[in-house]
C-alpha cells in the first residue's frame, strides 16, 4: 500500500514570487523563535548575580567558565518529596520520575489516540444514527465548560479503585472526545469506499478491514496526533498532581521545583535551568521520531 | 451505503455483522464516556438550577435564577462586553493563522529550501511547555525590545505588555506566533497524501505554484481546513488567550476572552459561585453549538469542488 | 547522522543524570514501632522551622505514651508534607493522607458548611493551661469562627501585614526621619541624628515610629525630600504581580477609616453607627492635598445601602495616595511585567550597597523570609557591609494633612488577607484515636510557650493575643520587632463574617472591591488605570454601583 512520494525539492531558481514571500517570511519566524530560545539557554548558563547586571547579553568569559554548575545544582535537587501512609516521606528521584512520565505520557498518548481514532473510524464509517449523535456529543463537549467537578471526579476514581495508579489513568484517558477525533472523521470521510470493497469481495470481516486496510492509511495522521498528545501529557503536570501522587513525573518536578522554597533556586537562571534540562529529552525523542512522524517523503499517505 | 436496501442473504449477514462489530468497538468507549464525562460532570450541568445554602451544605433548587443574572450582566457587566470583542478579536487573528500555517505548509510541502527547518521551528512552541515559552517571550518583549529601542532611538519605551495600548496586541501575537505548529503537522499531512499524479499532470498544463496552491491542493484538503475552522468557532468560546500563562487568575478585565473568564473563575469562585458559572456556561453552549454547526454546514456548502 | 547525534545526546544525559545522582529515597521511614502523624503545613510566608522544631519537642515529650491502645506502639511520629500546593477551596482534602493542616486562602465558611474539617471547640475552650484559646481571640474571631454551626473548626494561624517595609540603615545614614521641631531649615528633617525626632504615626513620643510621616502629606514630603534632595528612589514594587500596589491602597483606607469601618465590607451592618462616605468632589476648592476636596456625608449602613460603601472616604485617599506615587517617575523605580516579588526585593537590597538606594519596598511582612536567598548573595558579593542590615515596618499614615496627636492619629487597622488558619481534616473523626492525637498535637502548637516560640522562629505573630517574653525578643531582629508592634497596637480585620449576604457572594464581593469602570473600560486593579491618565478621583466615582445593580447582583440574597 506504500506509495513513494516523489516530488522533487523545489530549487532556489525555480521559486515563484508566492514560495519567495513564503521564504522570506518563514526566515523571519526562525529568527524570532531562536532569538528568545537563545536568550532562555544563555540565562540558564549566569549566575543570579551577573543576571542582574547582564540581562539580555551572553554570559561573560569563555564558554568553559560559564555557570554550568547550574545544571548540577538542579540535578541534585531535581527530586520530589512526597509523604504517603504506605511509604512514610520519600524523597523520589530523576530517574523515577522519567520512568513515571514515559509511562504516563506514552500509555496515554496511545490511548488517548487510538480511542478517537476508531470511534471516528466507526462513526464516519457507518451511517446509523448514534454516529450522528457521537459527533454532537463530541462538538458540545468541545465547549461546554464543566464547573467544580475535580471532586466528584476523585470520588470516582477512588470508588472504581483506580486512584493512584497508571493503568488507572490510561482508562481515564480512553474518552474519544476534543478536537482529533474531528480529524480522524474528517480523515476517514475522505477515503474513497474502494480501499475496503476489495477487502470484502474478498471475504474480510469488518475488524480485519478496519486494522488492516484502514489504519495503515492514516498510519501517519495517528502518529502526529499521537506525537501532539505525547507532547501535552510529556508537559502536564496537573493531572499528575492530583490522580497520580505517588507517580511523579518530571513536569511534576519542574513545577514543584519552581515553587521550591529554596532560595537558590528561585532565580531566573536556575529556572532557565530547570526548563532546558525538561526541554532536552524531548528535543532528543523529537529528533529521533521526527523523520517518521513528520515527513511527508517516505510514508504512506491516503491517495485518491 | 447502509441505507441502501439490499435483498440478497449475503448482504443481511453483512449488515448484521456490522451491527455487531459497530457496537462492540463502541461500548468501550461509549461507557467510558458515560462514567468518567456524564457520570462526573451530571452534577455539575445540575448546578446552574441551583443556589448553594451555607447553613445546610446543600444545594437548593432556584430554577432560572442563575440564567436571569447571567442574561442581566451580559447587558451591564463591562466585562463581559470586553470578552465578546476580545473572544471575536482573537478569532479573526486565529484563523488567520490558520491560512498562514496553510501556505506555510504548501512551502513545506514543496520542499522549498530549509523546508526541513522551518518545520521542525514551527513546531517548537508544541515542544516547550507553554509555561516556559510565555516566560522567555515576557523577558523578550519588556526588556529586549525596550532596550534596543533606546538603544537605537535613546527615547525611553514601556515594555510592550506593560503599557495598556500594546498589552491586547502583544497577547494576541504570541497566540498567533505559537500557533502554527498543530496546522501545520496537519495541513502537511494531508497534503502529502495528494496522489503525485494529479499534481504532476497539473505541473505539464503549466501551472504556477500559486495556481496548483489554490486549483489542486487547497481543494484536496479543503476537509481538513474545514476541521480546523470549525474547531476555531469552538475556540471562541474556549481559548483563554494564554492569559493564564501571562497573568495567573489576575488578568485585567480588558483582555478577557470568554475561555478565561470561565476558567479562572472556576478557579478563584467558592462554592456559592458556581451555579452561576454552570448556568454562564450553559447560555455560552447554547449559543456556540449550533453556530458551530452552521459554520460547519456553510463551510462544507461553498468549498472548492474538484 | 542525525540518529547518531541524537543517541550520543541522550546518553549524555543519562550520563550527566547518574554523574549528578544524589542519594534519594527515604529521608524519614515509617517507624513501626511508633504511631504516625500526619502534618500538612503551607510552605510559604513564614516556612517550616518552626514546625520542625515543634515536631523534635512533640515526640520527645511523648515517647512513651501509647496512642493505638491494643498495640505495642509507644510514641509519635510526625510526617511532615511542606510545599505549596493549595487546598483553596478543594474537597480534595476529604481525600488527603495529612490530618493537621497549616494553610493560607482558607475558605473557613465553605469548608465548615461542607462538614470538612474536624470539630475541635475542646481545644479551643479548654483552660486547663490558665487561659483558654477562645480567651486569646478578639470578640469578632470568636463570632465569626461559629457563625454556622456554634462550634470551632479553626485556629488563626499566622498574621501577615502587607505594606511598606523601609531601610532602616538608609533612614538613619540620611536623616530621613522628621524632627520635632518643625521650623528648623532642613524641611523639617533632622539635621543630625541626635535631634528629636517628631512623633510619628501614633502622636506619641519615644515609640519605635518616631520620626517617621504622621500624615500623607507628611508622607510626600519624604518621598519629595528622598528623590531630590537625597538621590534616593522612594519606592519600589514588583510589576509582575501588579495587586502588590493594592497594598498601598489598603493600608492607607485602613489607616484611614478605622477597623469598624473596614469591617462593614464584609458584615454590610454598622448596627447603628454612622460612617463617612464620599458623595461628590469640589473640583475648585483644590486646598485638599490631592486636588479636589471630596464633599463627605454621614451614612448608617445596612444591607439594604451596603453599596454606598464603595463611596467610602477611606477608599478614596487610598487611591489618591496610589495615584500621587504613580504619577512622578522619580518616586518609583522603574519596573515591568518581569520584574517579580523576589526581583523587587533583591533589588531593594542590593540598592542601597550599589550606592543606588531605593528607601521603601511594596510587600508582605513576611517578606524577609522570601529573600533570604537574595542577602546570602548580597553578602557574597558586598562580604561586611551587607550583613546585619536593619529594616523596619512603615506605618502608612492615615490622616490627610496637619498636626497630629495621640487623639486624631491614624486608626491602627489592618486588612487579614492572608487569611490563614490551623485546622485538622475531617476525614479522621471516625478515628477515635487519630482524633485524640491530632488534637492534642494541635494543643501543643498553641501552648503559650509555643506561641511564643513561634514568633520568636519565624517573626510573625499568631493571630491570638499573647505576651512575648523579654528572652523571646532578644532573639528576634529590629524588623521582626517592628511587626511585632504592629500586632500589639494594630486591630487586625478578618474577611470573615456572619453576614448571609457575604457567605453569599463572597468571592465576587472580595474580588470585586476595587472594580471600576472609567471611560467604559473596565478595571480590577486600580493600578493599571491610574498609572495612566486616569484621575484617582475619576477612578473613585467609577466604582460606584447603583441601588438597582446592586439588588440585581445579590438578588438570591434579597429575594429571601
Amino acid at each position: 500500500m506504500k506509495n513513494t512520494h516523489n516530488l522533487k525539492k523545489t530549487r532556489l531558481s525555480k521559486m515563484g514570487a508566492l514560495l519567495w514571500v513564503l521564504l522570506v517570511i518563514l526566515f523571519l519566524y526562525t529568527v524570532s523563535l531562536i532569538l528568545p530560545l537563545l536568550w532562555g539557554i544563555f540565562t540558564s548558563l549566569k549566575t543570579q548575580n551577573e543576571f542582574r547586571v547582564n540581562i539580555l547579553g551572553i554570559p561573560e568569559g569563555a564558554p568553559w567558565n560559564w555557570a554550568w554548575g547550574n545544571f548540577v545544582y538542579v540535578m541534585q535537587n531535581f527530586y520530589v518529596h512526597i509523604t504517603s501512609a504506605e511509604l512514610g516521606s520519600v524523597d523520589i528521584g530523576i530517574e523515577e520520575m522519567l520512568l513515571n512520565t514515559i509511562l504516563y505520557a506514552v500509555g496515554g498518548a496511545f490511548i488517548n489516540t487510538l480511542v478517537p481514532c476508531v470511534v471516528a473510524y466507526i462513526t464516519a464509517k457507518f451511517n446509523y444514527k448514534f454516529s450522528g449523535v457521537i459527533y454532537m456529543v463530541v462538538i458540545v463537549t468541545m465547549v461546554l465548560p464543566v464547573v467544580g467537578n475535580t471532586a466528584s471526579e476523585m470520588q470516582l476514581v477512588k470508588e472504581l479503585g483506580i486512584y493512584d495508579t497508571i493503568w488507572g489513568n490510561w482508562i481515564q484517558k480512553a474518552n474519544f472526545m476534543g478536537m482529533y477525533y474531528l480529524v480522524f472523521y474528517a480523515t476517514f470521510k475522505g477515503i474513497p469506499k474502494d480501499f475496503s470493497e476489495a477487502a470484502y469481495v474478498d471475504g474480510a470481516g469488518e475488524t480485519h478491514v478496519m486494522i488492516r486496510i484502514i489504519f495503515p492509511l492514516v498510519m501517519n495522521i495517528f502518529g502526529t496526533v499521537m506525537l501532539i498528545k505525547f507532547i501535552s501529557f510529556w508537559n502536564d503536570y496537573q493531572t499528575p498532581l492530583l490522580f497520580l501522587p505517588s507517580y511523579p513525573t518530571l513536569a511534576y518536578g519542574i513545577y514543584t521545583l519552581s515553587r521550591s522554597s529554596d532560595n537558590d533556586l528561585n532565580t531566573v537562571p536556575m529556572r532557565m535551568a530547570a526548563c532546558v534540562l525538561m526541554v532536552i529529552p524531548i528535543v532528543i525523542i523529537f529528533a529521533i521520531f521526527k523523520e517518521k512522524l513528520m515527513s511527508n517523503i517516505s510514508m504512506g499517505g491516503v491517495k485518491e | 451505503m447502509l441505507n441502501t436496501k439490499n435483498k440478497s442473504s449475503g448482504m443481511n449477514k453483512r449488515n448484521r455483522n456490522r451491527l455487531i462489530f459497530y457496537c462492540v468497538f463502541l461500548a468501550f468507549p461509549v461507557l467510558q464516556f458515560c462514567i468518567f464525562y456524564i457520570g462526573v460532570n451530571f452534577n455539575s450541568f445540575l448546578l446552574a438550577f441551583k443556589s448553594y445554602d451555607y447553613s445546610t451544605g446543600l444545594y437548593d433548587w432556584v430554577g432560572f435564577l442563575n440564567f436571569k443574572r447571567v442574561f442581566y450582566d451580559f447587558e451591564h457587566v463591562q466585562y463581559l462586553q470586553m470578552s465578546i470583542r476580545n473572544s471575536l478579536l482573537l478569532y479573526l487573528f486565529t484563523t488567520l493563522t490558520s491560512f498562514l500555517a496553510l501556505f506555510f505548509s504548501y512551502y513545506i510541502y514543496k520542499r522549498g529550501p530549509g523546508s526541513k527547518l522551518f518545520q521542525t521551528m514551527l513546531f517548537l512552541p508544541n515542544i516547550i511547555s507553554a509555561i516556559v515559552m510565555v516566560v522567555i517571550f515576557k523577558y523578550f518583549v519588556e526588556r529586549a525590545i525596550p532596550f534596543v529601542w533606546e538603544e537605537i532611538t535613546g527615547q525611553e519605551m514601556e515594555g510592550l505588555l506593560s503599557n495598556l495600548k500594546t498589552q491586547l496586541g502583544t497577547i494576541i501575537f504570541y497566540c498567533c506566533w505559537t500557533g502554527f505548529g498543530v496546522q501545520m503537522l496537519m495541513y502537511s499531512g494531508a497534503m502529502s497524501g495528494i496522489s503525485d499524479s494529479v499534481v504532476e499532470a497539473a505541473k505539464l498544463d503549466g501551472a504556477t505554484p500559486v495556481r496548483e496552491f489554490f486549483s489542486i491542493i487547497f481543494p484536496l484538503i479543503y476537509p481538513t481546513v474545514v476541521t480546523f475552522l470549525v474547531v476555531e468557532v469552538a475556540g471562541i468560546f474556549t481559548n483563554q488567550m494564554n492569559l493564564f500563562n501571562f497573568y495567573g487568575t489576575k488578568a485585567e478585565y480588558n483582555l478577557y476572552t470568554f475561555g478565561y473568564f470561565l476558567y479562572t473563575k472556576i478557579k478563584t469562585e467558592n462554592i456559592s459561585g458556581y451555579p452561576y458559572l454552570a448556568a454562564m456556561g450553559l447560555v455560552l453552549t447554547a449559543v456556540a453549538v449550533p453556530l458551530t454547526l452552521i459554520i460547519r454546514k456553510v463551510l462544507n456548502k461553498v468549498g472548492p469542488k474538484i | 547522522m542525525k540518529k547518531t547525534l541524537s543517541i550520543l545526546l541522550g546518553l549524555l544525559l543519562c550520563f550527566s543524570m547518574v554523574a549528578c545522582k544524589r542519594d534519594f529515597g527515604h529521608t524519614e521511614k515509617i517507624d513501626p514501632k511508633r504511631t504516625q502523624l500526619y502534618v500538612f503545613n503551607y510552605d510559604g510566608g513564614v516556612g517550616t522551622e518552626w514546625l520542625y522544631d515543634i515536631k523534635a519537642r512533640f515526640e520527645a515529650e511523648y515517647k512513651d505514651e501509647c496512642f493505638e491502645p491494643g498495640t505495642d506502639k509507644k510514641g509519635v511520629q510526625i510526617m511532615i508534607e511542606a510545599n505549596k500546593n493549595s487546598f483553596n477551596a478543594d474537597s480534595t482534602i476529604q481525600s488527603n493522607p495529612n490530618q493537621v493542616f497549616f494553610t493560607e486562602n482558607v475558605p473557613y465558611n465553605e469548608l465548615v458548611s461542607q462538614n470538612l474539617l474536624l470539630e475541635i471547640s475542646d481545644i479551643v475552650t479548654d483552660n486547663s493551661t490558665g487561659r483558654s484559646l477562645e480567651s486569646r481571640m478578639t470578640e469578632d474571631q470568636q463570632i465569626n469562627l461559629t457563625a454556622l454551626k456554634g462550634k470551632y473548626y479553626a485556629l488563626p494561624h499566622y498574621d501577615g501585614y502587607r505594606g511598606l517595609a523601609y531601610d532602616v540603615d538608609l533612614f538613619e545614614d540620611k536623616g530621613l526621619y522628621f524632627a520635632a521641631e518643625k521650623e528648623n531649615g532642613n524641611n523639617g528633617f533632622i539635621i543630625s541624628k541626635t535631634d528629636k525626632r517628631s512623633a510619628g504615626p501614633d502622636g506619641k513620643f519615644d515609640t519605635r515610629d518616631d520620626g517617621l510621616p504622621s500624615t500623607l502629606e507628611e508622607f510626600f514630603e519624604l518621598c519629595e525630600y528622598m528623590a531630590s534632595t537625597m538621590s534616593i528612589t522612594p519606592l519600589i514594587f514588583t510589576g509582575m504581580y501588579k495587586e502588590y500596589t493594592n497594598y498601598i491602597i489598603e493600608a492607607v483606607f485602613a489607616n484611614y477609616s478605622g477597623a469598624e469601618a473596614v469591617k462593614l465590607d464584609y458584615t454590610f451592618d454598622s448596627e447603628g453607627k454612622e460612617v463617612e462616605i464620599i458623595t461628590g468632589f469640589n473640583e475648585l476648592g483644590g486646598d485638599d492635598l490631592f486636588g479636589a476636596t471630596p464633599i463627605v456625608k454621614k451614612v448608617v449602613i445596612t444591607p439594604e445601602n451596603g453599596y454606598l460603601l464603595k463611596q467610602q472616604v477611606g477608599k478614596y485617599y487610598g487611591l489618591a495616595t496610589l495615584k500621587k506615587i504613580l504619577s512622578d517617575s522619580r518616586y518609583f523605580s522603574k519596573t515591568n511585567d518581569t520584574v517579580s516579588h523576589l526581583d523587587a526585593q533583591e533589588a531593594f537590597i542590593y540598592s542601597k550597597l550599589e550606592n543606588k538606594p531605593i528607601g521603601m519596598l511594596v510587600d508582605g511582612s513576611y517578606w524577609v523570609n522570601e529573600a533570604s536567598g537574595a542577602f546570602e548573595r548580597s553578602i557574597e558579593d558586598y562580604g561586611k557591609r551587607a550583613e546585619n542590615r536593619k529594616f523596619g515596618w512603615m506605618p502608612l499614615p492615615g490622616v490627610v494633612s496637619g498636626e497630629v496627636t495621640e487623639e486624631n492619629a491614624s486608626k491602627n487597622a489592618a486588612k487579614d488577607m492572608v487569611r490563614s488558619y490551623a485546622y485538622i481534616n475531617g476525614n479522621i473523626a471516625g478515628d477515635e484515636n487519630k482524633v485524640k492525637l491530632a488534637k492534642l498535637f494541635l494543643s501543643y502548637c498553641y501552648k503559650p510557650e509555643n506561641l511564643q516560640k513561634f514568633t520568636e522562629i519565624t517573626g510573625s505573630p499568631r493571630g491570638l493575643s499573647y505576651e512575648l517574653t523579654s528572652e523571646n525578643k532578644k532573639n528576634m531582629s529590629d524588623y521582626e520587632l517592628s511587626i511585632w508592634d504592629m500586632h500589639e497596637s494594630f486591630e487586625m480585620v478578618r474577611q470573615l463574617s456572619t453576614s448571609k449576604l457575604f457567605m453569599d457572594n463572597e468571592r465576587d464581593l472580595l474580588n470585586n472591591l476595587w472594580t471600576s469602570t472609567v471611560n467604559n473600560m473596565p478595571y480590577s486593579l486600580p493600578y493599571n488605570a491610574l498609572k495612566g491618565s486616569t484621575s484617582a478621583m475619576d477612578y473613585f466615582n467609577g466604582m460606584r454601583i447603583s441601588k438597582t445593580e446592586w439588588e440585581n447582583n445579590y438578588k438570591g440574597w434579597f429575594n429571601a
